[in-house]
């Protein structure tokens, strides 16, 4: 006769992970929101994400970082899914990533005092027009360490890249980057060399 | 140092990854050097737009019961 309930093992890892890996949730669905563009396929992925880990959990190596083991886990299903496949998530549909970000936007929590002058009126979905308009690699690289806070050890394990081509795509990304938001800002007529000579 | 070699280490001085002996180098580079420094207050700003403007989403309640459903069901 089969036993209905689980053994002892199995609700051990169930414990577990649900402790080590459920508390990552909101990144990996930021992440995912990055990657598709998509809240629908951001979902689907963030699911499959979690069903990979789950029955390879056994194969995560406890007190290493769970949360980069989940984003390594999503992005090569990111890259299964809509790569392989030649399928386009990443088409940006900039109204609808501001419309999306106006329904469902979480607190923005973070009052860190930032410079003086027209970045101060920059939107948040021209930040992220800005930072989605960079080419991916750069963009991955900045995600994962200025969003996701990821060391660059675990940044070049995540992009299998060596952490010198790292630092090289941080730096040439964060000045590709200043130059997209100098765009914006002179659109909205701010003469920004004015406002940095200010400074 | 040169300003070659502090481009190079640029990303890691603004994030902390630098070790002590390049962040000794850098410091002095910059210290000498107004569009090294100049640069590096850039970049440090960059990072701090993104940290203060990109908005965290909660993932949706739809999401969190479908994987927390997941480590509770037998497989």
């Amino acid at each position: 006769m089969q036993k209905n309930t689980l053994s002892e093992k199995e609700k051990l890892k169930q414990k577990e992970f649900q402790e080590e890996a459920v508390e990552h949730i909101n990144a990996l669905y930021n992440y995912a929101l990055h990657l598709t563009m998509n809240p629908d396929d951001a979902h689907d992925l963030v699911q499959e994400t979690y069903l990979k880990a789950y029955k390879f959990f056994d194969s995560f190596e406890k007190g290493t970082n769970c949360k980069a083991w989940l984003f390594k886990i999503l992005k090569n299903n990111y890259i299964n899914k809509f790569r392989k496949n030649a399928r386009e998530p990443g088409k940006v549909d900039y109204d609808l990533i501001k419309d999306f970000y106006h329904s469902i936007k979480d607190s923005q929590s973070d009052s860190e005092d930032l410079n003086a002058g027209y970045f101060r009126s920059l939107m948040h979905d021209e930040v992220y027009q800005a930072l989605s308009s960079l080419p991916e690699e750069f963009k991955e690289v900045i995600q994962l360490c200025d969003i996701e806070g990821f060391t660059y050890e675990e940044i070049a394990n995540m992009v299998e890249s060596p952490i010198g081509t790292v630092r090289s795509r941080l730096y040439r990304g964060r000045k590709l980057l200043r130059n997209r938001l100098n765009d914006f800002a002179k659109k909205h007529g701010y003469n920004t060399e004015d406002d940095e000579a200010r400074q | 140092m040169n300003c070659t070699d502090a481009q190079t280490l640029m990303s890691a001085a603004v994030d902390g990854e630098l070790t002590l002996k390049e962040q000794k180098g850098f410091e002095k580079h910059i210290l000498s050097c107004p569009s090294c420094s100049a640069e590096f207050e850039e970049a440090q700003k960059t990072k701090s737009i993104i940290r203060e403007k990109i908005i965290r989403f909660k993932a949706p309640q739809s999401l969190v019961k479908s994987i927390l459903k997941l480590s509770d069901s037998p497989h």
